[in-house]
């Protein structure tokens, strides 16, 4: 009973889509962090800088490596960071995703362990996320592997079939989260800024914190007793966390919260990515049900919206490039526009449901016109 | 099909997920609680805790029970993948209490090499890309006084030194590594009321290649 009950829980079927969300959001921001370092690739991680190789590694831990304990060329750094963006930004794609995705992690780990010094917690969730997502076949959906797999296999099993994994890798992100917010919740019980209500209003009336320090300076103090409640509510919040996700309830409450303090943050302080991290993070939370409901409401809105009529693709199965033609557009078809018919011997066609023929250019640029920006790159 | 696990078939491999994951687990929690616990009280944290507590755990559980070694190693081949897992307790649970604005080097005969004056001209002090990719002072190494941050704020300070004096063509024998510091206000207070200080993070000579005092 409990083998069945753990193979149920932790190898279960999953739907792989709200991973694939939460990939194209880690990828972005890992992408900006790689990205943006170039900027001080001489200062912050050379011999020329300000730490050179021989004195961080005489800092670290001796099983800490880091290619740029190898490198020490700025503008070799430079490409390498360079490299190391290209393929966040592919892993963001979804193109290539998982060895994209080793590579990116790879060279975003080396930077951290080079120069630790100037890292700040979103460094190490970004990294720990990009961990987590290469465990899991992230690259199934939303991606173009899964385009050109689908089109491989001629459009087939597509929207009605979404892609699934096993459950494990996510029931582990799924811990890190909550032991996160266990790990900071204990961190900050032992500190009286927290039990005496005070931590939040000395993180937003600190200029080098508070996105709008000289607008909400003057309305801070009258405002004090409601940031000491937010401080306790804060408090007990990241405590409880983990103890409310085995709950349906208790993980809508919790993650409510954490919407309203990480959005709170996202709008008042100047602590760039870790807000987008964790709310990220939320996504191993979400069903692929609501999350596809979701997107079924928004398909159908813009059907409505923009298409009266499905188009009509008549077609040669002989026909190697038509053939081609229809299962790329199969594959690509996210609003169900286009109904791809194979006849034998007929020449390729468009027309209207309602049967009225369509030329073919003004056919291509109304696909053109509403398929998703990844379309446009296959047509 | 996963990176790491090599296609074993069914049940065998169900048992190789959950082994991995159970010691994963176990070394999240050792590492997120038991350092903690092992962690003096009254040690400021700051932000370099990660890669303080790594140091902290090889130095405790060297040479301990079996479990514990056993752990050790699981940490130690993470840190070799640069503790690509292991998140510990990253907030402050003290926030900071002092504002810190701009951080500036001078010749320690008395000829500034940087500007003194942007200490005082612009909102954020003067201060550079690099000053602003080092994070925020008051909860960062700049405020620490462990050895570790004395090292860094020194390297730091020679690095800045060096490029000014090379931009403005002066020699220089020393530099001074200052910041403007003044506490936050209370609630009610005001807070242009409250002076600025220069404290002095870190001073000494910076012409040589030597290792800057304060490193271990």
């Amino acid at each position: 009973m409990i083998a069945a009950w753990w193979r149920r829980f932790f190898f279960g079927p999953r739907d792989v889509r709200p991973l694939a969300l939460m990939r194209i959001g880690v990828g972005v921001i890992v992408t900006w962090m790689l990205l943006e370092r170039i900027a001080v690739a001489r200062a912050a991680l050379s011999d020329e800088g300000w730490l050179p190789s021989d004195a961080a590694e005489a800092l670290m831990d001796p099983w800490h490596w880091s290619i740029f304990h190898t490198i020490d060329q700025p503008m070799a750094i430079a490409a390498l960071l360079l490299v190391g963006g290209g393929c966040a930004l592919l892993f963001t794609a979804g193109l290539f995703t998982r060895p994209a995705g080793v590579v990116a992690f790879v060279i975003l780990a080396s930077t951290h362990v080079r120069n630790p010094a100037v890292l700040y917690g979103a460094d190490s969730v970004a990294r720990i996320w990009l961990f987590y997502l290469l465990l899991m076949p992230c690259g199934r959906a939303w991606s173009i592997d899964a385009i050109r797999a689908r089109i491989r296999g001629g459009g087939r099993a597509f929207r009605e079939q979404p892609a699934l994994m096993e459950s494990w890798p996510v029931r582990l992100l799924q811990f890190q989260v909550a032991l996160v917010y266990l790990a900071t919740g204990v961190s900050k019980f032992y500190g009286a800024d927290y039990h005496e209500g005070t931590a939040l209003w000395f993180a937003l009336a600190n200029p080098t914190y508070s996105r709008f320090y000289l607008v909400a300076e003057p309305v801070l103090s009258s405002v004090a007793p409601v940031l000491a409640v937010l401080t306790l509510v804060t408090l007990w919040w990241e405590l409880a966390f983990a103890f409310m996700m085995p709950f349906r309830l208790g993980r809508r409450v919790a993650l409510s919260i954490g919407l309203f303090v990480h959005g709170g943050i996202l709008v008042a302080m100047q602590i760039q990515f870790w807000g987008p991290l964790m709310l990220l993070s939320y996504l191993s939370f979400v069903s692929g049900r609501s999350i596809h409901r979701f997107w079924i409401r928004h398909l159908r809105e813009t059907r409505d919206k923009r298409w009266s009529q499905r188009l009509v693709l008549r077609f040669d199965p002989g026909d190697g490039s038509a053939e081609s033609l229809a299962a790329r557009l199969q594959a690509l078809d996210s609003f169900g526009l286009i109904r791809c018919v194979p006849e034998a011997g007929v020449e390729t066609s468009w027309s209207l449901a309602s049967g009225e023929a369509v030329p073919e250019s003004e056919a291509r640029g109304r696909v053109r016109g509403v398929l998703p920006l990844i379309g446009r790159l296959f047509f | 099909m996963y990176v790491f696990v090599v296609p074993i078939p069914g049940r065998a491999r169900r048992f190789a997920i959950t082994a991995f994951a159970a010691v994963h687990v176990i070394a999240l929690l050792w590492w997120n609680f038991g350092m903690v616990q092992l962690r003096p009280r009254d040690q400021e944290p700051t932000q370099g805790d990660g890669w303080t507590r790594m140091h902290e755990v090889a130095d405790v559980v060297d040479g301990s029970g079996n479990i514990r070694g056993f752990l050790t190693g699981y940490v130690r081949v993470a840190a070799l993948f640069q503790q690509w897992v292991l998140f510990g307790p990253n907030a402050p649970h003290e926030t900071g209490r002092i504002e810190v604005r701009g951080i500036t080097g001078f010749d320690i005969a008395g000829q500034p090499i940087l500007d003194p004056d942007v200490l005082h001209a612009t909102e954020d002090g003067g201060l550079t890309d690099e000053t602003q990719m080092i994070g925020n002072p008051p909860c960062g190494w700049s405020r620490s006084d462990s050895s570790r941050a004395t090292f860094l704020r020194a390297s730091y300070a020679k690095f800045h030194a060096s490029v000014a004096a090379e931009e403005r063509g002066v020699e220089y024998i020393g530099v001074q590594f200052l910041c403007m510091v003044r506490p936050i206000h209370q609630p009610g207070e005001d807070p242009e009321a409250i002076e600025w200080r220069t404290e002095v993070l870190w001073a000494g000579p910076v012409a040589s290649n030597a290792a800057p005092s304060g490193a271990r």
